[in-house]
């Protein structure tokens, strides 16, 4: 062992602890023992908290983007059905205005037929 | 010895006093594990120098301990150079938080290398380069500092 041995051995010596540390050791000690023990259960309750919580929290985000789901399903099915029954409209007025001209025309070929009939 | 290791590692009164106290609190639940008197101080050595290491680890990132701050225990000096001392300590804390562990369970516990590798969990071959490298820093910090050659 040179020098620089000897006098890191003697400047790293043990040190004693500070006064009264054996006796907050024991208080420590003493305090973990005095808690309350838990009953059968509580511990396993409390242990599950948390995932209890995030079992909650994913079936609130479940019930709510199934109802979103739902709500946005039934816009879709409006506007579908309301689209519908404009085009059936819309070709309902279309028939209504070819009928018409159809019957326009009709009537116009009886007209001059009569004339023809009276003439002769 | 559990102090004195946290001590002389972090060289803060209250933290070592703070680690020591939490180690021999899982000393006390843990006992039934422990099987002799050998076993325990073994224990109790790698216990207290994982956390002192742990410990440092986070002080460092967070600056919390600035060593050349820190004061000194009352220790009595039985004749040696309390400045020497002092500086050798200081040389000490400058090493890094492995080979700073390595130094004291060396020099204050006078572990063998083996045994200090047992303790932390570290290959021989590695404890035994720490302490041969830190050894040559320190005597050469240690000669510039006292301006005379150590041997």
């Amino acid at each position: 062992m040179n020098d620089v041995e000897r006098q890191l051995k003697h400047a790293l010596r043990r040190c004693d602890p500070p006064a009264n540390f054996a006796n907050r050791v024991l208080a420590r000690v003493a305090a973990e023992n005095e808690e309350p023990a838990l009953r059968p259960g509580t511990h396993r309750f409390r242990l599950s908290w948390p995932s209890l919580r995030w079992a909650v929290a994913a079936i609130v985000l479940l019930i709510v983007t199934v109802m979103g789901y739902r709500i946005h399903e039934r816009r879709v099915e409006e506007a579908q059905a309301l689209a519908a029954k404009r085009q059936v409209m819309i070709a309902l007025r279309i028939t209504g205005a070819k009928l018409r001209i159809a019957k326009q025309r009709v009537r116009a070929v009886e007209e001059g037929q009569e004339k023809t009939g009276k003439t002769l | 010895m559990v102090f004195s290791i946290a001590f002389r590692f972090l060289r803060d009164r209250a933290v070592a006093e703070e680690l020591a106290q939490d180690v021999f609190l899982k000393l006390y639940r843990e006992l039934s594990r422990l099987e002799s008197r050998e076993h325990v101080k073994f224990w109790l050595r790698k216990v207290i120098s994982h956390r002192s290491m742990d410990y440092a680890r986070g002080a460092h990132r967070r600056r919390e301990v600035a060593l050349d701050d820190v004061l000194e225990p009352a220790v009595q000096s039985n004749g040696s150079d309390p400045l020497l001392e002092n500086s050798l300590r200081k040389l000490v804390a400058s090493l890094p938080e492995e080979a700073r562990m390595v130094i004291v369970l060396r020099y204050q516990e006078e572990m063998e290398p083996q045994e200090i590798a047992e303790t932390l969990g570290l290959p021989l071959a590695t404890v035994k380069s720490r302490l041969r490298r830190s050894l040559v820093l320190l005597r050469g910090k240690a000669q510039r500092l006292m301006g005379e050659p150590a041997r």
